[in-house]
């Protein structure tokens, strides 16, 4: 009988156990063991009638980027001894890791992502929390907030997300490779036309015809089909999201540019030499090993995590991307992207996380962690420090941030089709040798018909 | 009326069987000791642990994905039944037929070549000859190497512009082939990944090259069989249930093939490569199923194609173990 008795107690023990670590943790900010405070140790009467001080719940903030883990962590410190709440950062979440977070019982406080193609999705889908009222209520001034980055947090008119820090694109390129060639190493292509044949001059193959060094990929490090569609003209879903715009003469044209340099080097010999030219995370990557002359590519590339990490030496300009010709007044456009920070719907204290997200929108903190990253601040306030034109590169995207010409991409319930889409279509008419024309008709039908279906719902 | 008459004798009998079956068990069940039904209680709570890890972790998920293919499912919204609309969407999907096709590719290449090569190699292993444990070592390490790390290693390995295969091919006047952009030669790049790890399947047939009766052998050789003869007629009928095993593990294995082939596409050279990529020819069932799943959000199709793959992989273990009736000796 006690043997039985035993065997009870200690399954109920085993089963109680499984549970209370299996539940979800609720908003019992005075449960967790806290530093002994002034307050509890000074042995007045007073103080001990009253009941403990309630210790600020931790904010935890999820970053999808792996790079400055310490400096992020430090520029949250700055809210955490203003504020007293502690904020604690976890960088390079894989995506996986933000979906399964989100669902989960411990949600995240605030999910910070690096660009701004799943705030749709993950809109339509209810993971993260409409911001409307909590700007309004934290006084978070949206006028302040450039834009083209803002207009991409906003689904079905309310905002999903707001912009954190932007990411603008440029084109690098190597001045050594540029003199070597017999070229000025001060003067950029201007246009598209001048891009094509500069590449020519800097290209070299061995006696086999095998590339030793190009001028230029244009999907190298990764594609950039949407700053060359804005280079022609277009953009590839309607301003009011009811089309997708992938079969326009400019898109057809801005693949047949970019296919030309595959052709014209031969598409085998191109995917042989990218297959050992890395990319730009590692000290491999061709640009760094003076392989590859030019490359468009953002802000970050000049900072202390690449550029500064794996070639400190390397004599570097920058432009803003060449314009095709015929078309100056596209000089200087750029298509800006936005480092977006999202509250998940599930978070246990959305207040608390909407009045950390108002803190992050603030000009002077943004100015003090994006010049750091480097990345670009999304508050206007916040780009006219002066701090910024200390820093030539940085001044120079600041400009064409401020330009006329700086655009967004419309954020939709399809952008992650029409993405997929494009790499797709990229990889079967530039190593495939297909005809793009006719890949993005196919697929231009295919997703229009999806987008009919959502917005027919 | 006479069959009517004979059927409903056979459901009676049938019935009464079952009765019988019934009450066998629950007397037998009556006349346990108090001893035996202490054990069972101490054995029940000695397990008790995995019995709930088994429910929480792996039966509920199970019965749970199995209602989730039939709803539209989205992660934090509420599901809605919509019968076998993800079963039908499977024949309107030409990326699920890619998927498994691209899957059946690797099981009839990549495994039977595997199972053929562990064969052949456990053979040679099998030789009496000097230093024959290190070589058994030797074939053995490279399957204790973490896939993703193996992975990883052979994308330099197959690198077209340095790689150590490259190179040897060159030197032989061979231009090797685009392994990672060129769709035709991506799968017999991961079949060549997946051979350098096939030191299981070698043990596994150096285990059961051990249990062939020497008899058997000696009384070939006496018979005048040649080297090649006891092979074919002795050898491999006697191992022949390991190639059974091995073989239904490949054909589970394949359609469970994932880890190489994300690595492979994430790590294969440029930013911002797909799942699958070139072309889709890397697009194998579980990374499709994946990629619906948790990159498309679509829970339910994604269930759907889990269940799927369930009752093929299910349908392949019994051809193979009914086939296996004509060619295995057990």
């Amino acid at each position: 009988m006690s043997t039985r008795r035993l065997y009870t107690s200690i399954t109920f023990l085993v089963l109680l156990s499984l549970l209370v670590s299996c539940a979800p943790k609720t908003a019992t900010p005075t449960e967790e063991v806290s530093e002994p405070t002034e307050a509890v140790t000074a042995p007045t009467e007073e103080v001990v009638s009253e009941p403990p001080a309630e210790e600020p719940e931790l904010l935890r903030v999820w970053l999808s980027w792996p790079e400055s883990p310490d400096k992020i962590q430090a520029f949250f410190d700055g809210y955490t001894e203003l504020t007293g709440v502690p904020v604690e950062v976890n960088s390079g979440v894989d995506y996986m890791k933000m979906i399964a977070g989100i669902s989960g019982a411990e949600a995240p406080d605030l999910i910070v992502q690096g660009d701004m193609y799943t705030v749709s999705m993950w809109a339509m889908e209810g993971m993260i929390a409409p911001l409307d009222e909590l700007i309004t209520e934290n006084e978070i001034d949206i006028d302040d907030i450039y834009d083209p980055p803002l207009s991409q947090c906003i689904h079905s008119g309310s905002f999903y997300c707001l912009p954190w820090g932007v990411d603008n694109y440029a084109l690098y390129w190597n001045k050594d490779m540029f003199a070597e060639a017999g070229l000025d190493p001060d003067t950029p292509p201007k246009t598209l036309e001048e891009m094509l044949e500069f590449s020519d001059i800097l290209t070299k193959t061995d006696e086999d015809g095998n590339l030793l060094q190009v001028g230029f990929i244009p999907d190298f490090p990764w594609f950039h089909t949407d700053l060359y569609l804005a280079m022609f003209g277009s953009t590839w879903q309607s301003p009011d999201g009811t089309e997708v715009w992938l079969d326009t003469p400019e898109m057809i044209a801005m693949m047949k540019w970019q296919q030309e340099f595959y052709t014209r080097y031969g598409a085998e010999n191109v995917s042989r030499f990218l297959s050992a030219a890395g990319n730009y995370l590692g000290a491999d990557s061709g640009f760094y090993t003076d392989k590859i002359a030019m490359l468009v590519i953002g802000e970050w590339m000049s900072g202390p995590d690449y550029l500064q990490k794996f070639r400190p030496d390397m004599d570097y300009g920058i432009a803003p991307m060449p314009y095709p010709e015929g078309f100056p007044e596209r000089e200087g456009t750029s298509v800006l992207w936005g480092t977006c920070v999202m509250i998940p719907s599930s978070a246990a204290n959305i207040e608390a996380s909407a009045e950390l997200m108002a803190w992050m929108m603030l000009p002077g903190p943004q100015v003090d962690m994006m010049i750091q990253i480097p990345n670009l601040p999304s508050s206007r306030a916040a780009a006219a420090d002066p701090r910024w034109s200390e820093n030539e590169d940085l001044a120079l995207f600041i400009e064409m941030m401020n330009s006329y010409n700086a655009q967004a991409l419309y954020m939709g319930p399809v952008t992650t089709d029409i993405l997929m889409a494009i790499m797709e279509i990229q990889e079967r008419a530039f190593l495939g040798g297909e005809d793009p024309e006719q890949l993005l008709r196919e697929f231009d039908q295919t997703i229009q018909e999806k987008l009919d279906g959502i917005l027919g719902q | 009326m006479l069959e009517e008459d004979a059927m409903d004798k056979s459901m009676k009998g049938r019935s009464r069987s079952l009765g019988t079956w019934l009450t066998s068990r629950i007397r037998r069940r009556m006349m346990w000791t108090p001893r035996v039904r202490r054990n069972l209680r101490s054995g029940i709570f000695f397990i008790s642990l995995w019995i709930i890890g088994f429910l929480a972790f792996n039966l509920y998920p199970i019965l749970a994905s199995l209602y989730y293919s039939f709803t539209e499912y989205h992660i934090l919204k509420p599901k809605i039944w919509i019968g076998l609309a993800n079963y039908a969407l499977v024949f309107e999907d030409p990326l699920f037929v890619k998927a498994l096709s691209n899957t059946i590719y690797m099981i009839i290449f990549g495994v039977s070549l595997s199972i053929f090569l562990s064969f052949s190699c456990a053979v040679l292993l099998n030789l009496k000859i000097r230093g024959q444990s290190i070589y058994r070592v030797i074939y053995f390490l490279p399957s204790i190497v973490p896939t993703v790390a193996a992975t990883l290693l052979f994308l330099w390995v197959l690198n077209p512009q340095m790689g150590f295969l490259h190179t040897m091919l060159g030197k032989i006047g061979i231009v090797g082939p685009d392994w990672f952009k060129d769709p035709v030669w991506a799968k017999p790049g991961l079949i060549i990944l997946n051979l350098w790890g096939m030191g299981q399947g070698i043990v596994i047939y150096l285990s059961g090259l051990q249990d062939v009766p020497v008899s058997l052998l000696e009384a070939a050789e006496l018979d005048g069989a040649s080297w090649w003869q006891r092979l074919r007629y002795v050898t491999i009928p006697m191992v022949s249930p390991i190639t059974v095993f091995l073989m239904i593990m490949g054909v589970i294995g394949m359609f469970q093939y994932f880890a190489q082939a994300y690595v492979f596409a994430a790590g294969s050279g440029q930013m911002g490569g797909i799942l699958g990529s070139p072309l889709h020819s890397t697009l194998f069932y579980s990374v499709y199923l994946w990629t619906v799943g948790f990159m498309q959000l679509n829970l339910g199709y994604a269930s759907a194609l889990a269940w799927i793959m369930f009752i093929v992989i299910m349908i392949s273990t019994v051809l193979l173990l009914r086939s296996s009736r004509r060619w295995a000796y057990y």
